[in-house]
């Protein structure tokens, strides 16, 4: 599966702003333990990949959600080129991630399990994030 | 059966967004109560002895409020970003003898045979709807596992509830499945580095025709 919208209005779009934090996707919903990001910033749809490959081998049979999707397309302009000409072309597909937001949920799991898994994602990442445990009340 | 925690509360003269987070720096969590006739109340509890009654296991609250004490349900807690401070907290007045609706955890107890075998357990709810009167009502529901097949699950309405309780079954269907079994999934083939290069390739080859179609079909169409 590509990690990219099938079809979008607007090949590019403006940078727009990582202020605040999430209002919204910052609960644990669908597995048992959460990754949470503490930082914001843009997640490319390549590492939200080599996170998911890092949860699935680090927890062989282990229920893996990825929280978010990488909706905003990023460019960038090729290197020794002058300024001007117009904007860039883009380069990949990036999340926006403001603190709070989860990012990736693991169940059917132990915790001990879902620690290293979420562990080896945590690498992966550009922003600093902690192991969130779904809330009973 | 419930415990029924108590709370030490006073009713909040001022309302608003500002005067809510002046009373949350003041330790001072707001609250409202409202429901069986009487009018809503807002309140203000202290932080600390509500943030350890939510750790206690049960639902049901005994709010003093002045000289007077109400039995309330709770309803709703809201917390921060981060989950960790409690922001505001709704209950519902109730009679401990009136039968209510209310949302019980489920505590699973043992391994299901089929995660033995190799399957992967699946937790569909981790909490049923049950019908009790309230001063009966579980702090948890034990629920036991070990008898889960691969590819069998465990339905609402097959968990034994104690004598007076039953299931909801305006919010939750007895057929609702609670706890699944499945099958071990095939192993993954292990994505390597020339499996990610296509996928990227491919992705910004179809970017600029994708993308140039419907912008050109929104002008054709205006």
């Amino acid at each position: 599966m590509k990690n990219m919208p099938k079809r979008f209005k607007h090949r590019k779009v403006q940078k727009g702003s990582l202020r605040g934090l999430a209002t919204r996707g910052h609960t644990v919903a669908f597995g048992d333990f959460g990754l949470q990001s503490l930082e914001p910033g843009w997640l490319s749809a390549r590492c939200l990949e080599a996170g998911r490959v890092a949860a699935t081998r680090a927890a062989p049979g282990a229920r893996v959600t990825i929280r978010i999707f990488p909706h905003k397309p990023i460019t960038s302009i090729p290197a020794e080129t002058r300024m001007g000409k117009g904007k860039g072309e883009p380069e990949y597909w990036a999340a926006v991630v403001k603190p709070g937001t989860v990012i990736f949920e693991v169940g059917g799991v132990t915790a001990e399990q879902a620690k290293v898994a979420l562990n080896r994602v945590a690498h992966k990442l550009p922003v600093s994030t902690r192991m969130v445990a779904r809330r009973t009340r | 059966m419930s415990t029924v925690l108590s709370l030490q509360a006073e009713p909040r003269p001022t309302q608003g967004s500002r005067e809510a987070r002046r009373s949350r720096r003041a330790g001072r969590i707001p609250a409202n109560v409202y429901g069986h006739g009487e009018g809503n109340a807002a309140l203000l509890l202290d932080a600390h002895e509500l943030e350890l009654a939510l750790a206690k296991p049960g639902n049901i609250f005994e709010l003093k409020i002045g000289g007077k004490s109400e039995n309330a349900l709770i309803k709703e807690v809201q917390y921060d970003t981060f989950g960790q401070h409690v922001l505001h907290v709704d209950f519902a007045r109730i009679d401990l003898s009136e039968e209510i609706e209310v949302e019980v955890n489920l505590e699973l107890r043992g391994t299901p045979a089929g995660v033995t075998q190799g399957g992967n357990i699946l937790v569909h709810h981790n909490t049923i709807w049950v019908r009790c009167i309230a001063s009966a009502v579980p702090s948890v529901l034990e629920v036991d596992v070990s008898s889960i097949e691969i590819g069998h699950a465990l339905h609402a309405g097959e968990i034994p509830l104690p004598a007076g309780i039953k299931l909801d079954t305006h919010k939750m269907e007895a057929e609702t499945q609670i706890i699944g079994v499945l099958a071990p999934r095939a192993a993954e083939p292990e994505p390597g580095e020339g499996d990610e290069e296509p996928v990227e390739g491919v992705a910004e080859g179809e970017k600029a025709p994708e993308g140039d179609k419907p912008e050109g079909e929104d002008k054709g169409g205006a």
